[in-house]
């Protein structure tokens, strides 16, 4: 994760060191993405939400991330929720910097996150009810869910998963208008849910959500054809957390036209945690320590 | 009784309008028939303070202001509604972008962020990188399509210098404000400086939302951490050089020299300063 963090994040609550006179001031944001080790300390001591947007390559998570990073800056509010800060903010400008130098070169292009630049990006969003809340998006190469669907257990390829608050399994819509691709596209969404039911791993506050993005790039038909595959989808991540949603998403409409559905998308990310049935699953994962986020 | 102290950190990134100011509020200061602000005391040497009150006086443009400078405002100063002794150093506008591009906390910054019991923050409406998102880029992209244009072999690499304005101004604002978390709510007065420079005729509070929402948004929902005011303010009165004589001809700095409160309201132009150590 994020080999190449070299700052010294600081970690808030504690109590500054003394006699560090040789040390360099303490710098509270990153440059780079954090590894999960440096998103802990950063977080401090509201919580935080994690996100993990899963989809293979070329899904468009990286898109998403970068357009909800951008519509914030260019609005300051989506749909009620507000950007309130980011310790993160040059990491989210480098995404954002490479998808606006390589749309120029081929348009509606984003630079795809290679797994040494695996880390956490991290915005602080108020919701409409001007609570606050510190949001991680894991921002990882879609090779490990090339992966998981050739069938490597998701706590394998990333073990870290079971502090993940939100699920997002996305589904590129252009993909699932294309000829031929459009089984491929559900299979590999169908894969994705299998695994995170397969993990354990999945904590029973956790929310679920397919979300198909380009949706701009869809047709008529294709939504129609959509409505009735997400079905069988939905059925699926309902079995891990039975108020899945399904979420359609053009976070960069082909027409320049403005971002649609980010809206609905915030206000799932910010929305309450799941109400635990039963006790949690006892899952031997490393970083459980990780669970110092929550308040 | 003696005065209240006060210190006041100036950030901003180069040539944001600091020096100016300090050098306007010095000005107007010697002014015995501006009523906003009266010098009472100088501690130190006074001839820096000048050499920006006379640059000021004669609106002649500042130069960029050293890193090294140990300079600034050391005085007391009368304000309505009270005196305070104030300690305001020059910081260079280098030790901001070292902060952001350069991931640097200058010796200067620190010092400076440590001392202090307030904070201004100078934005330029003229140095303001607004953030683009991809599909705008793509829009441009196809209003330009026909003509094409060559495609370079490697990507160019991300350089913190090239994020939009709003951006390095949340980086840089949650490193401060971290820095005084144990004087939390800190007070900060938002700056816009040559706000003479600013087209159409928008409100301080309307132009910083419609240039930088995020900014807005990020000091609304942190008041835990910040208690801002906003300011609009043109310390010489116009555009140099090319309105040099005509703002001469209009006389003394105090009557050329205005502020705006957020809602466009006037104020004086020490009125950030009086806020910032004063209430």
């Amino acid at each position: 994760m994020a080999e190449d963090a070299p700052e010294n994040v600081a970690e808030p609550d504690e109590a500054p060191q003394e006699e560090e006179v040789a040390s360099p001031p303490a710098l509270f944001t990153s440059k780079a993405a954090l590894s999960l080790e440096e998103a802990a300390t950063i977080v401090g001591r509201r919580g935080a939400t994690v996100v993990l947007l899963m989809g293979e390559i070329g899904a468009g998570k990286t898109t998403l991330l970068v357009e909800l990073w951008a519509v914030f800056l260019l609005r300051g509010t989506i749909g009620g929720h507000r950007l309130a800060g980011s310790r993160t903010a040059l990491a989210l400008e480098e995404r954002a910097y490479h998808s606006r130098v390589e749309s120029k070169l081929e348009s509606g292009t984003t630079r795809r996150t290679h797994e040494t630049e695996d880390g956490f990006v991290h915005m602080r969003v108020q919701r409409p009810d001007e609570s606050l809340r510190e949001v991680l998006f894991a921002d990882v190469s879609g090779e490990h869910f090339s992966r998981v669907r050739q069938g490597r257990p998701l706590l394998e390829e990333l073990p870290w998963v079971t502090r993940t608050d939100r699920f997002v399994v996305v589904i590129d819509g252009a993909k699932y208008a294309a000829l031929g691709e459009r089984e491929v596209m559900l299979n590999a969404a169908r894969r994705q849910l299998f695994a995170l039911q397969n993990s354990g791993a999945v904590d029973q506050r956790a929310r679920v959500a397919v979300c198909i993005v380009k949706t701009d790039q869809m047709s008529d038909d294709d939504e129609q054809s959509f409505i009735s595959d997400s079905g069988s989808l939905l059925e699926e991540a309902r079995k891990i957390d039975d108020s899945a949603v399904c979420l359609a998403i053009a976070a960069r409409p082909a027409d320049g036209s403005a971002a649609v559905g980010l809206d609905s998308f915030l206000a799932w990310l910010c929305g309450d945690d799941r109400i635990p049935k039963r006790a949690p699953p006892v899952v031997d994962a490393p970083l459980r320590a990780i669970s110092r986020f929550r308040t | 009784m003696s005065p209240r102290e006060g210190s006041v950190a100036l950030l901003g990134f180069p040539r944001t309008g600091k020096s100016t100011y300090l050098g306007a509020v010095w000005q107007l200061a010697q002014d015995p028939q501006e009523p906003s602000v009266l010098e009472l005391d100088v501690t130190g040497d006074r001839s820096y303070l000048q050499r920006l009150g006379d640059k000021v006086a004669r609106a002649e443009e500042l130069g960029r202001t050293e890193i090294s400078s140990l300079e600034g405002m050391r005085l007391t100063l009368r304000f309505p509604g009270g005196d305070v002794a104030i300690d305001a150093p020059d910081l260079g506008g280098e030790t901001l972008r070292l902060l952001v591009e350069d991931r640097v906390v200058h010796e200067r910054l620190e010092a400076s962020l440590v001392a202090s019991t307030s904070m201004l923050m100078f934005l330029h409406p003229e140095k303001l990188e607004l953030p683009m998102s991809i599909s705008m880029a793509d829009e441009l992209l196809r209003a330009s399509a026909a003509v094409p244009t060559p495609q370079p072999k490697e990507l160019p690499k991300f350089e913190a210098r090239a994020a939009c304005t709003t951006a390095k101004h949340l980086d840089a604002l949650e490193n401060v404000l971290m820095h005084r978390r144990d004087n939390w709510p800190v007070r900060l007065g938002v700056i816009v400086s040559a706000w003479d420079m600013v087209h159409g005729s928008p409100t301080p509070e309307t132009w910083l939302q419609d240039n930088a929402p995020a900014l807005v948004s990020f000091l609304d929902a942190n008041k835990d951490m910040v208690v801002s005011r906003l300011f609009g303010v043109s310390a010489q009165g116009g555009r140099l050089p090319q309105d040099r004589n005509e703002l001469l001809a209009r006389g003394s700095l105090r009557e050329r020299a205005y502020a705006r409160e957020a809602d466009g309201s006037t104020v004086s132009v020490a009125e950030p300063l009086r806020w910032a150590v004063l209430q």
